[in-house]
């Protein structure tokens, strides 16, 4: 057996580890239990359920499905050296299963512990802890796209928007980092003016940040060095639409393609085509959005994204207008497309029932400056039927929620009464 | 069923529905009482001066027939159509570039500002002076009367587009030339065919009004010679043909306008 200090030592040996809190460290030794495998053994394969982390104490655990090392991103095509971790998925919010496997070369002994409660551990210990935690999601989120070839990592790195139109800045949004892992349904809750859709058009382009920096895929998209350019690697479905009135609907579908020079005409209609028959809108497709339900044009809005094969799908209150059932047509044909193709996806909303029901992580933001307060881990399997909203589970985590948030809210909506006072 | 008999059919249905809505009736009853009431107004012994509706009826037939009337209708129309068309070409040219770019509006605009507020009839002596020809005259002061709204309407329009529109373009990757095309074009339609519709009313104004000041031809000169000569029926009958070609041009407008437009047809 390992004693306490032997331990500590080991882990104190990883390099992201060491920059947590010893609080941290102390308590991983503690409850850290020692596991040996033999050789030739599995210690996870891949699309396992991920539910614990590993630090190798001796021995040889090699990941077959790493291709090649890529030592920024701390991934390696085998674990050999003491204190090294591996099995990351589960240190990382709301990660189902594993991307890669692992297995013993030879006889290996390793320090376990549940990935969950590691999170916890970290959050626990306030701004360094979290920090730290943020550092190793991020490690992650760059390994995850190397490994699983996977697009659409999106990390916005201590965001800040001051607006100063007339001299009197005006701090939208401060301090605000969040990571999206590539095909995550990350949602952003918040009272309205508390910058949520200034983070949205920062990740768009259609906006300057004024301190921080955004990447998606680990290339700079917004940071105050560049000017931010709108693309089709990040498509917007906006909050009252923005189909052109003008076109038909086939012409609204492929339209981009055509203009990126992605596909030709004849290309993009049969993709077009293809696409609105999987959502069953093929009757349609002559049709212009003046003569459409609003339900029907934000359906039609949201296959149009897709169509654009973007690595980010931005969704700035896109069901905002809608009725009441309207809504839930056009939240199940949103969820259908994303089981459909799992492109990641951040969700703009105010509405906190209808981000718990679409999302895989809500994220609270509240105002003056505007930043993250608060996460919501959303763990309801996939795919999520209607009935879902009735149930026990649901509505004990909205109860939740709300419980969580209404203290925000309430926190910022008195800091905003003194500021008008 | 082919292209060209649902075309038929939908114009037939579309007639059809037409005749049956009570609205077009309405319509028709209204322009009847008009004349009834006139008629009647005549019987009792008002408006001597203005022959009835009965007169009207019986001398219309041969000032048509006179020589001439024909050719009034075809060099008004010339008239209209060629100020129009030559304001409507600079003034979309000239709004589109400055509906483009700041630096030329901020130019231009404060100019058009002074400019857009002289009627077109104020510009009729120093027109007669500069152009060598009446024609070139009458065609001119048209061109004026078109030009201000259209270029507003224009202005206006590109000025209206959705900032989504744009941003919904830029992010489907167009290109500037995409853009302009795609989205500043079609945006700014609707507003530029309401330029063109208040522009065509006007220009039939103006022209009216040049041709009967310093005109040898057309419908305006018609009815002020009519005057001259005291032909009472040939007055009137200058009045209706203005309404009727007025009106007819708004009419060819629309059209244009609906098949220009594709997505605003109801």
């Amino acid at each position: 057996m390992l004693t306490k200090d032997q331990r500590r030592t080991i882990l104190g040996s990883n390099r992201h580890l060491n920059r947590m809190p010893t609080g941290v460290i102390d308590a991983i030794a503690e409850q850290a239990e020692v596991l040996d495998f033999a050789k030739g053994a599995v210690i996870f394969n891949r699309k396992d359920s991920s539910v614990k982390c590993y630090i190798l104490v001796s021995g040889h655990v090699s990941h077959p499905e790493v291709q090649a090392a890529e030592e920024q991103f701390s991934i390696a095509r085998e674990t050999t050296t003491q204190g090294q971790l591996f099995g990351w998925a589960a240190a990382v919010d709301g990660l189902p299963e594993r991307i890669i496997s692992a297995r013993c070369d030879v006889p290996t002994r390793v320090l376990a512990f549940d990935g969950k409660w590691f999170q916890d551990l970290c959050r626990s210990h306030g701004e360094p802890g979290l920090r730290a935690l943020q550092d190793l999601v991020r490690s992650y989120a760059g390994h995850e796209r190397k490994i699983g070839g996977r697009h659409g990592w999106l990390s916005l790195r201590n965001v800040q928007k001051v607006y100063d139109p007339l001299g009197k800045a005006t701090v939208a949004v401060d301090g605000c980092s969040i990571e999206i892992r590539p095909g995550e349904f990350c949602a952003i809750v918040g009272p309205s003016g508390c910058g949520k859709s200034t983070l949205l058009n920062a990740v768009a382009g259609f906006d300057t940040i004024t301190d921080g920096e955004i990447l998606l895929d680990g290339e700079c998209i917004n940071s105050t060095k560049i000017m931010p350019k709108p693309g089709p690697d990040r498509i917007v479905v906006f909050q009252h639409g923005a189909l052109f009135p003008w076109a038909t609907v086939l012409e609204n579908m492929i339209r981009g393609p055509i203009v990126q020079g992605k596909m030709t005409k004849a290309q993009a209609t049969k993709r077009a085509r293809e696409l609105l028959a999987q959502v069953g809108l093929s009757t349609i497709e002559d049709r212009y959005p003046a003569g459409m339900s609003s339900g029907m044009c934000r359906r039609v809005e949201i296959v149009r994204a897709l169509m654009n094969d973007p690595r980010v799908i931005l969704l700035d209150e896109p069901f905002r207008g809608l009725d009441a059932l309207t809504k839930t047509v056009v939240h199940n044909a949103l969820l259908d497309m994303y089981e459909m193709n799992r492109k990641t996806v951040l969700f703009i909303t105010h509405d906190l029932e209808e981000a718990i029901y679409l999302a895989d992580r809500v994220l609270v933001m509240t105002t003056r400056p505007g930043s993250i307060k608060q996460t919501i881990f959303v763990d309801l399997p996939r795919p999520r039927p209607t009935e879902l909203l009735g149930k026990e589970e649901f509505l004990q985590l909205k109860d939740e929620a709300i419980a969580a948030v209404h203290e925000e809210a309430v926190k910022a909506f008195e800091a905003g009464e003194r500021e008008m006072a | 069923m082919t292209a060209g008999s649902e075309k038929a059919s939908l114009l037939w249905v579309r007639w059809s529905s037409r005749l049956r809505s009570p609205v077009f009736w309405q319509g028709l009853l209204g322009i009847a009482t008009f004349f009834a009431v006139w008629q009647i107004a005549r019987w009792i012994g008002w408006m001597t001066i203005i022959p009835s509706p009965v007169e009207l009826a019986a001398g219309i037939p041969e000032e048509i027939e006179r020589a001439g009337y024909w050719q009034n209708w075809v060099d008004s129309g010339r008239r209209v159509f060629t100020g129009f068309g030559i304001a409507a070409l600079l003034a979309i040219v000239i709004g589109v570039a400055m509906g483009m770019s700041n630096r030329l509006r901020a130019l231009i605009f404060p100019l058009f500002e002074i400019m857009r507020p002289i009627p077109p009839l104020a510009w009729l002596p120093l027109a007669i002076l500069f152009w060598p020809s009446s024609e070139l005259t009458m065609i001119f002061l048209t061109f004026i009367g078109a030009f201000f709204p259209i270029l507003l309407n224009i202005l206006v329009g590109i000025e209206k587009i959705d900032p989504r529109y744009k941003q919904a373009a830029l992010s489907l990757g167009s290109s500037r030339g995409a853009m302009f095309r795609r989205v500043m074009m079609p945006g700014a339609l609707p507003s530029l065919f309401t330029g063109l519709t208040i522009a065509i009313g006007i220009t039939w104004e103006v022209v009216i009004a040049a041709e009967m000041a310093s005109g040898t031809n057309g419908l305006g000169y018609m009815t002020w010679d009519s005057y001259m000569t005291h032909s009472m029926v040939g007055i009137v009958l200058g009045m209706l043909s203005i309404g009727l070609a007025g009106m007819a041009s708004s009419w060819v407008m629309r059209l244009v306008g609906e098949k220009a437009m594709p997505w605003r047809r109801r």
